[in-house]
């Protein structure tokens, strides 16, 4: 993924995950956010790191949105201006 | 008439506050005691017109967002005389499948979007059940019967389901209306899973307590916050992760939380650096830890904070008793560290079709906590770290031999250890050492493979990949050093390949 929004969002989930998993590993990466490495903690430090900065509000219950980065980020562009 | 059963417990409150609601689930709508007597009776009549019958285990898989129909399929089923095993819609598939098996649960009630796992037992919706009559059913339940099946993770590696019956789940219910707890409250905040002892704990309050179990449809700590502020939350139940995170993300800045007058960690002790810190975030309440297990409920200890004993969980509650007991089974005087074993007031638990490890962990009305602590000259109780097998994560115990297990059914894993680390808001979280059949294995797909057997929480934070286990010279991994390979990956070398 590329663009400022796949960019902001990866750096999201870098400080989510404390700094564990580098922003271009997670633009590269195209699988599961939890199989590459992000924790149950992690995950709702993303839903609110997104609601907060996007104001999108995402589900963890059904994840269907958290379960690749290129979702996520497709998510979060169709549901901002 | 008191209540000695869990439908009593509704029926009374029913009848006195018919339409007083018993639940919120923010954002999903509101559940009055009225409705949750009606409607579990039109559900009992739809588990009857089943073939449900006395005794009968029906698992209950539910998620946070679906808290009302979870409380009304809960008393329906012992409506019916049957037993509830609550279950998380975190657990993995295989878990739930295991639970299920185990208990020879002969149906499984589903939240939405939820399936259970195949196997020869039905399945459905509340609402499939609910479009009969709703008269009142009329199963004889009593005390003494099995009322719900609750599994937590065990020694052993398999999750245990520990039974308590009516006479548990209803002791020390409260008949007064101007008695009842924590009545300075009109909302009782918590985000508890259901499935999980302090989640159940959460219900019976729903059901007993004076103000409505308020919980978020979705959590996430920010929505949590939130809620304390618009509903003006009076009573507040977190856990430390919860709580730090709160903290560490300034939330208490943003928002009124003058509110809280009772903030309470039900599932694991606040660390007394937090306490601290909480107490200055909730100007207005009381900081308070609640110390038991799924085993010995309602067995607790409770400790307002205090600076003067900050790490001390309390002496025991609601005529229950605590003692330190030494290896051959004897009370040990204050001061010296042995085995925690509580006494229940209630009927105890015990677990469910497992007799060896019932007479192992029950001991004549004793629960052994399976932790090492002491009393100090007061009685009030503080606990020792010790090496385990079970570790506390976060609101969770998680047995590392049950993740263990799930590691060694990957056909690349050769061989695989798993310690708890600890975790700056998780307390501990497991690190997994895995060493590979052949070189080139993917963490991520190692992973993956993981969250079809284990539930989130169970997923190893942190994983290793290395070419051998350090061992002693029977063959025994040495945990102590296994814990420096993270220490020193820590440090600056790569993690995993």
């Amino acid at each position: 993924m590329s663009g400022p929004l796949a960019d902001r969002i990866a750096e999201l989930v870098c400080a989510a995950s404390d700094g564990r998993l580098p922003a271009e590993e997670v633009l590269r990466s195209q699988g599961s956010l939890s199989a590459l490495g992000l924790t149950s903690l992690g995950l709702l430090r993303l839903i609110d790191a997104i609601e907060d900065e996007f104001g999108v509000v995402l589900d963890l219950g059904s994840g269907a949105h958290l379960d690749s980065f290129p979702l996520l980020v497709g998510r979060v562009a169709e549901s901002t201006p | 008439m008191t209540p000695r059963t869990v439908p009593q417990m509704l029926a009374l409150r029913a009848e006195q506050e018919p339409g007083g609601a018993a639940i919120v689930v923010e954002g999903e709508g509101t559940l009055t005691f009225g409705e949750w007597e009606r409607r579990s009776h039109a559900v009992a009549h739809g588990l009857l017109d089943r073939g449900v019958r006395p005794g009968d285990r029906i698992g209950l898989l539910f998620g946070g967002r679906d808290w009302v129909d979870f409380a009304v399929s809960y008393c329906a089923v012992q409506l019916a005389g049957a037993v509830a095993v609550p279950l998380s819609d975190r657990l993995a598939p295989a878990e739930v499948r295991h639970m299920l098996d185990h208990c020879e649960a002969s149906a499984v009630l589903c939240g939405r979007d939820l399936k259970a796992p195949d196997g020869e037992r039905w399945a459905a919706a509340p609402a499939e059940l609910e479009g009969g009559t709703a008269d009142p059913v009329a199963v004889p339940v009593g005390p003494q019967d099995l009322a719900q099946i609750l599994y937590t993770s065990g020694t052993t590696g398999l999750p245990k389901g520990v039974g308590a019956t009516h006479a548990n789940l209803t002791f020390g219910c409260e008949t007064r209306p101007k008695r009842r707890r924590f009545g300075h409250s009109r909302h009782l905040l918590h985000a508890f899973p259901i499935g999980t002892n302090a989640g159940q704990t959460m219900l019976m309050n729903a059901l007993d307590a004076r103000p409505a179990m308020l919980t978020p449809a979705r959590f996430t700590p920010a929505r949590f916050t939130r809620l304390i502020e618009s509903y003006a939350v009076g009573t507040v139940f977190v856990v430390p992760a919860m709580a730090i995170e709160l903290l560490n993300a300034g939330l208490h800045e943003r928002h009124d939380l003058s509110s809280v007058v009772l903030l309470g960690s039900a599932a694991s002790a606040l660390p007394p650096a937090v306490s601290v810190r909480l107490s200055a975030a909730f100007p207005n309440a009381t900081v308070t830890n609640y110390y038991t297990s799924t085993e010995a409920a309602p067995a607790q200890t409770i400790m307002i904070f205090d600076p003067a004993r900050p790490d001390a969980l309390g002496r025991p509650a609601f005529g229950g008793a605590l003692r330190i007991t030494g290896p051959d089974g004897e009370a040990l005087p204050p001061g010296e560290a042995g085995e925690v074993w509580m006494r229940s007031p209630a009927v105890p638990r015990s677990y469910y079709r497992d007799e060896q490890a019932s007479a192992e962990s029950f001991r004549g009305g004793w629960v052994r906590m399976g932790d090492l602590g002491y009393l100090d000259a007061d009685g009030y109780l503080h606990l020792v770290d010790r090496e385990s097998d079970v570790v506390k994560s976060g609101a969770f115990k998680v047995s590392t031999l049950q993740v263990e297990a799930a590691l060694y059914e990957h056909p690349q894993v050769a061989e695989a250890a798993v310690v708890g680390v600890p975790h700056p808001v998780l307390g501990t979280v497991l690190a997994a050492a895995v060493v590979p059949r052949s070189a080139g294995m993917s963490e991520t797909g190692l992973r993956a493979f993981l969250m079809e057997r284990l539930a989130g929480h169970e997923l190893p934070d942190r994983v290793l990949v290395v070419d051998g286990l350090p061992r002693n010279q029977s063959g025994k991994v040495i945990k102590r050093e296994l814990r420096g390979l993270f220490d020193a990956a820590v440090t600056g070398q790569t993690e995993g390949t």
